[in-house]
């Protein structure tokens, strides 16, 4: 499809040869557009554009609604691709050579300490942006209908990115990697039951060694990429098919013409057929929205300018950390998990079942139920959906967190077995900060719900709790806990074996 | 933000930064290139090539030494269980010019039967083979066990390979008569012989490959190891602790590297 422009003004400028040659046309079918139909033929007859609309509202382009939370995460995840790449022409997952090939890539590959260096810090902001754009989208009740299954495949990501990262600690074979893929694959194994096979099919053993390594291996470079590809694309897909990222809602939506009784005796055409309108048809605003090119694409560009220029700058100060080479036989005291799961290490110091069972699963079960309990449509679009959304919220997190230190504090003096030597495990396990916050936080949400009557502030209350909790834990796990994950302050000298 | 659909033009300011943010990302892609060419062996391959044209002896040998450039050297030990790039900095040990230079580029004196391409470097010297920087190859850097043995502690190289007394490498032999006659064996036991209260020694050298730590552990054996039921030994003179120490260090196992067939140079 050539469409001819429109305006020869661009063409008789002096270098539009540079845009408008045989071979662009060849590429692009058309040269810079410089009219609104052109603009529109760019975005859907490029293939990595099409999934983008050609007109965006605007509304999706401003910055204090999503930060560019999702499109940083994606972009993160491509560099991420790109260095994987480079990095697997140096590694051999072997335990004999792994740890060698770390130093070589660190003192004779060309740019292996850069690469290493933005591999290993984009992994840990991905870790971090991915959850925070749950936490936007949460906010903003951008998972509210139609979005509700997309909100589900954000979830579903969210772990994959997690266990992108964990299978990737490992590969270093160094003191860090081996021991928080031992604690990390310890907390999994604590679910009754299916708790050693699991595992065991982690690991290929009862501990970290060659086997562990092959698999971490091939599920970091293959199988969980793999997954991640697919369901990216269906996440972006989605996002077009669900009407464009959430924003409020300008009209009351129409009510759906329902086709009346079918005669036999006629022939219809599909658009006949089909029944309702979907939700793209729904989120036509033409007065409020504006050409895709340039004004989304060209700030996609900005941001991913600017992830490279942070990560660049980033990795050229500090160095990803390589410790002393694997050693079974030394552990260090205390082995921590990788950060990401030191919230969970901290919970499962008080009650392996809370740690390792009840906390994920109730937080997995959770997140992806969230849409289909809060049905309430109010406020998609808002960030915290109104004031009373904003007090709420902080009033949450501002109530949980001296709940949460003083639960701590509790459990470090008054635990369970410390007043009660013999106690059974089950009074371990339902009288421990994990557990209790958790019931409490139920109760917290539930009750918000019934006094104002809304699901949705419910749901803000719930989540609230829960973030503020796990971000106090990790702070704990990552600085307050010592030898024998015993209570240190961060100044506290320690001697480390 | 003026919104129209005539609007086709980006607003001034995104293009402001943009351009900032794309200046910054260049100026770390270039300083990146730079550091990943700008290491550090460079600068010392540069400095023997000046000692080599100050020392030539002939117009040829001058404008060859001038002809060459930087260069990537390894020795590669029982096929690559050992890679000690030292030679990258240590130009010199190999070169009969150099006899008496101070290190870096001194001449290594020659010992019978031990040919640098056969044994390495760190077999007998310890430090980071693999490392192509001054204080990473020396492993004198967190994370890395076996720093490089300096001064006296060099003798305990000796004592993995060869059984009895040697007369260049005495500090073992005194370190071993330390060892019986101050009582250490009634609680060690080295090859079978020796008491049980304390941890087997016979492969102390494997576990602790620092000296510091070794002569920290004897003055005061609770700050490196707490909770260790062992008497301090401070009253010992810093000679014998020294001898102690190289002691330790040297009950290890030989080198498996050399098991392996090697070309046997002379």
């Amino acid at each position: 499809m050539v469409i001819e422009s429109q305006s020869k003004s661009g063409q008789r400028k002096a270098g539009s040869w540079m845009t408008n040659n045989r071979v662009i046309r060849s590429i692009f079918r058309r040269g810079y557009p410089d009219n609104d139909l052109d603009r529109s033929a760019v975005m859907f007859s490029n293939f990595f554009l099409h999934v983008l609309p050609a007109r965006t509202h605007v509304h999706s382009l401003k910055p204090t609604y999503t930060w560019g939370l999702g499109i940083i995460s994606l972009f993160l995840f491509l560099i991420l691709m790109g260095t994987g790449f480079l990095l697997m022409f140096f590694y051999v997952p072997s335990t004999e050579r792994a740890y060698n090939d770390m130093k070589d890539l660190q003192f004779v590959v060309s740019y292996g300490l850069v690469l290493r260096n933005l591999h290993r810090w984009a992994a840990h902001a991905m870790v971090a942006v991915v959850f925070l754009h749950m936490c936007r989208v949460f906010y903003t009740g951008s998972y509210k209908a139609p979005r509700e299954f997309n909100w589900v495949l954000g979830v579903l990501l969210w772990g994959a990115t997690l266990m992108m990262s964990f299978t990737g600690y490992l590969l270093p074979w160094d003191q860090l990697a081996y021991w928080a893929i031992t604690v990390g694959s310890s907390i999994a194994s604590y679910p009754p039951l299916i708790g050693e096979s699991i595992r065991t099919l982690m690991l290929g053993g009862d501990t970290v060694g060659q086997n562990a390594l092959i698999r971490f291996y091939v599920m970091h470079v293959v199988v969980l990429p793999g997954i991640m590809i697919v369901l990216m694309g269906v996440h972006f897909w989605r996002i077009r098919k669900d009407g464009g990222l959430s924003r409020p809602s300008a009209k009351p939506s129409k009510a759906v013409d329902k086709p009346a009784a079918f005669s036999p005796h006629k022939t219809y055409m599909l658009v006949e057929l089909a029944k309702g309108k979907t939700p793209m048809v729904d989120a036509q605003a033409p007065e409020e929205e504006v050409m895709s090119w340039p004004h989304t694409v060209f700030r996609m560009l900005i941001v991913f300018v600017g992830v490279v220029a942070a990560l660049s700058v980033v990795a050229y100060f500090f160095d990803a950390p390589l410790e002393e080479l694997a050693n079974p036989e030394r552990p260090p005291n205390p082995a921590k998990a990788p950060w990401y799961f030191l919230g969970l290490q901290e919970i499962v110091s008080y009650s392996a079942l809370a740690g390792g069972v009840i906390v994920p699963v109730v937080a997995i079960v959770g997140l992806m139920s969230i849409p289909y309990i809060d049905r309430n449509p109010e406020g998609q679009g808002h960030w915290f959906t109104s004031r009373q959304g904003r007090r709420l919220t902080l009033g949450s997190i501002a109530a949980i967190i001296p709940v949460v230190l003083i639960l701590t504090y509790l459990n470090e003096h008054y635990a369970v077995r410390k007043l009660v030597p013999g106690a059974p495990q089950l009074w371990v396990d339902l009288l421990n900060p994990g557990t209790l916050l958790i019931a409490l936080f139920a109760l917290g949400s539930l009750y918000t719900w019934w006094r104002t009557g809304s699901s949705r502030m419910g749901a803000l209350t719930l989540y609230s709790y829960f973030l503020t909790a796990y971000v106090i834990y990790t702070i704990i796990g990552l600085y307050f806990r010592g030898p024998n994950w015993a209570w240190i302050w961060p100044w506290q000298d320690t001697v480390l074996h | 933000m003026a919104h129209s659909t005539q609007d086709s033009h980006v607003s001034f300011a995104w293009v402001v930064t943009f351009c900032v943010l794309s200046v910054c990302a260049a100026f770390f892609f270039v300083l990146s290139i730079w550091k990943d060419y700008d290491r550090e062996w460079r600068g010392y391959q540069r400095t023997f090539r000046e000692m080599l044209v100050e020392r030539a002896e002939t117009e040829e040998e001058r404008k060859a030494v001038l002809a060459s450039g930087d260069q990537f050297e390894q020795i590669i030990v029982a096929g690559g269980e050992r890679v000690d790039r030292c030679v990258m900095c240590h130009q010199g040990i190999e070169h009969p010019a150099f006899e008496g230079v101070l290190q870096p580029f001194g001449r290594h004196p020659s010992i019978p039967l031990h040919s640098f391409e056969r044994f390495g470097c760190t077999v007998c010297h310890q430090g980071q083979g693999r490392a192509t920087t001054v204080q990473d190859a020396h492993g004198e850097v967190p994370f890395w066990e076996e720093p490089l043995l300096r001064g006296p502690f060099i003798q305990a190289s000796c004592g993995p390979c060869h059984a009895g007394v040697l007369k260049d490498a005495p500090l073992i032999q005194k370190g071993k008569v330390l060892y019986l006659t101050n009582g250490c064996i009634a609680c060690h036991k080295i090859r079978g012989a020796g008491g049980v209260l304390g941890p087997d020694l016979t492969f102390a050298g494997e576990h602790r490959k620092d000296p510091k730590w070794h002569i920290e552990h004897f003055k005061t054996p609770q700050k490196v190891s707490p909770g260790s039921a062992m008497p301090a030994y401070a009253h010992l003179s810093p000679a014998d602790l020294e001898a102690l120490t190289v002691y330790m260090l040297s009950l290890r196992r030989a080198p498996s590297a050399l098991a392996l067939a090697a070309p046997r140079t002379k």
